[in-house]
């Protein structure tokens, strides 16, 4: 049986918002589970860890925070990157935005914003390639749910699965995905650190880094439009996501691609999950529709910030629609309603350089 | 048949490594990865590739000093190394110097974000 050692989460409050403390979790098999260790392992090529996050998350379209503006929008306009985002419409038009920034903007960010929620401590934790197989998705969620380890956010882009978790856990996570999945024998899990003076000196002294931050019109490596899609959305509490996780890797259709997955975790951790894929799932969904996939990625994407808010604004300002947005790494994806792919292409085109 | 030719794309970045592994699987050729410079010499000692396309800023070891590496050691200075790099404006020819004064001997470059069919045509060049 699992159990948790600090079951409820603790809030206290900092500047009048919430911050959510990290529970510590005890990781253990619950017995209704199949043994992980008898299941073929998933491959991959690596594990990713970024620390020492602040999770900020925002809802807005209801009418306590109608006039608020989109927690993106602020962050670009204090020159706050975050590292990874996701944006969901979930219930009724009402928008959830969640966004991972680095701790030390936590007070600035905590003194200027109102209505935002914030889940100190946290991680992000990524595995890739996941070549688009629902095998290596199924796989994470299964383990995710019958472990117990509870995220904040889920994410894709095109070769990484990214959640966030909390840091205190970071390291039992760790252990449980390099036991799990099949690595490399040399991999060690990669962990992205900050030294400011070696970072500073770099961009002084190369061009290379340098560059990244003087370029007027942003960097990518073109702009991609996947069409033909289906999104599903799922919500069921965090019990139910091993089950989910396995029913993924059981689907019959083996060749079925996903293009994008997002979930959220609410604090009454029910999971609101959408699913991009390339044909329709034989999980019966809480809602579906047809969508295309507007996916880029730039050189520089991972440590600049307002790229998320460019894209999002022109879209915006041209009355496209935007289902979804996500983005991890050096990669932004967004969902939008079907037909509307070539139409946000040629605006993105205005404002991204493409090759 | 002819075996396919090995390539290594080293990036720090997944999903750029991923965007150009699909492109030269496209092509026919076998590709290795690697996501940090020091995972790359390991991949290169133990796999010979023909050609290696090389990041310049990455993590534990940086493109320059893999490419220093490579081309000082007599196994190895035969792969073509194919660099990435985000200024190419700046850099006028692909033997330059660079990081503390090393000079690093690339046999091509490109310019980041890269046009995948630019890097094609010059591994397909490379690899004749």
């Amino acid at each position: 049986m699992f159990r948790t050692i600090a079951d409820s989460i603790i809030k206290k409050e900092y500047g009048g918002e919430k911050i959510y403390l990290p529970r510590h979790v005890e990781y253990m098999m619950p017995q209704n589970f199949p043994d992980l260790e008898i299941m073929e392992k998933v491959k991959i090529n690596g594990i990713r860890l970024n620390k020492n996050y602040v999770q900020v998350t925002h809802a807005y379209g209801d009418r306590q925070n109608q006039s608020c503006a989109p927690l993106y929008q602020v962050l670009a306009s204090m020159g706050i990157n975050m590292i990874s985002m996701t944006l969901s419409t979930i219930d009724n038009g009402k928008t959830f935005v969640s966004g991972t920034i680095a701790s030390k903007y936590f007070k600035r960010v905590s003194r200027q914003s109102g209505g935002w929620n914030y889940h100190t401590n946290v991680c992000t934790i990524s595995i890739y390639p996941h070549h688009y197989r629902l095998q290596p998705l199924g796989f994470l969620l299964y383990l995710l749910g019958s472990r117990r380890v509870s995220f904040q956010c889920l994410i894709s882009s095109n070769a990484l699965l990214t959640f966030i978790v909390d840091q205190i856990d970071c390291d039992a996570i760790i252990n449980i995905l390099s036991k799990n999945f099949d690595l490399p024998p040399s991999h060690v899990p990669f962990e992205q650190e900050e030294n400011i003076e070696q970072t500073q000196f770099l961009k002084r002294k190369y061009p290379e880094t340098r560059a990244t931050y003087v370029e007027k019109k942003i960097k990518t490596y073109g702009i991609t439009l996947v069409s033909d899609l289906h999104l599903c959305s799922y919500l069921f509490s965090f019990n139910q996501l091993a089950e989910y996780g396995q029913k993924i890797q059981s689907l019959k259709n083996k060749e079925n691609k996903f293009f994008y997955i997002s979930a959220v975790m609410t604090s009454s951790e029910q999971i609101h999950l959408f699913l991009l894929t390339e044909k329709s799932l034989d999980i019966p969904a809480r809602q579906t529709c047809t969508a295309e996939l507007l996916s880029f990625h730039g050189p520089h994407f991972g440590d600049r910030h307002s790229i998320i808010s460019r894209a999002l604004n022109c879209l915006s300002k041209k009355s496209i629609p935007v289902l979804q947005t996500g983005c991890t790494g050096a990669s932004i994806g967004i969902v939008l309603p079907e037909g509307k792919g070539k139409e946000a292409k040629k605006i993105l085109k205005n404002v991204f350089e493409i090759p | 048949m002819s075996e396919k030719q090995l390539i290594l794309v080293v990036d720090d970045d997944p999903d750029l490594v991923e965007a150009v592994s699909m492109k030269l699987e496209s092509l026919e050729y076998r590709v290795a990865k690697a996501y940090d410079g020091e995972e790359a010499m390991e991949k290169i000692k133990e796999e010979k590739p023909i050609l290696v396309i090389l990041d310049v800023m990455m993590p534990r070891k940086n493109g320059w000093e893999v490419c220093d590496d490579i081309k000082n050691n007599d196994t190895l200075k035969n792969i073509v190394v194919v660099l990435l790099t985000a200024v190419a404006d700046s850099v006028k020819t692909t033997s330059y110097t660079h990081h503390d004064g090393k000079t690093t001997l690339a046999d091509d470059y490109i310019p980041k974000p890269i046009d995948l069919d630019k890097l094609m045509e010059i591994v397909q060049d490379h690899c004749r």
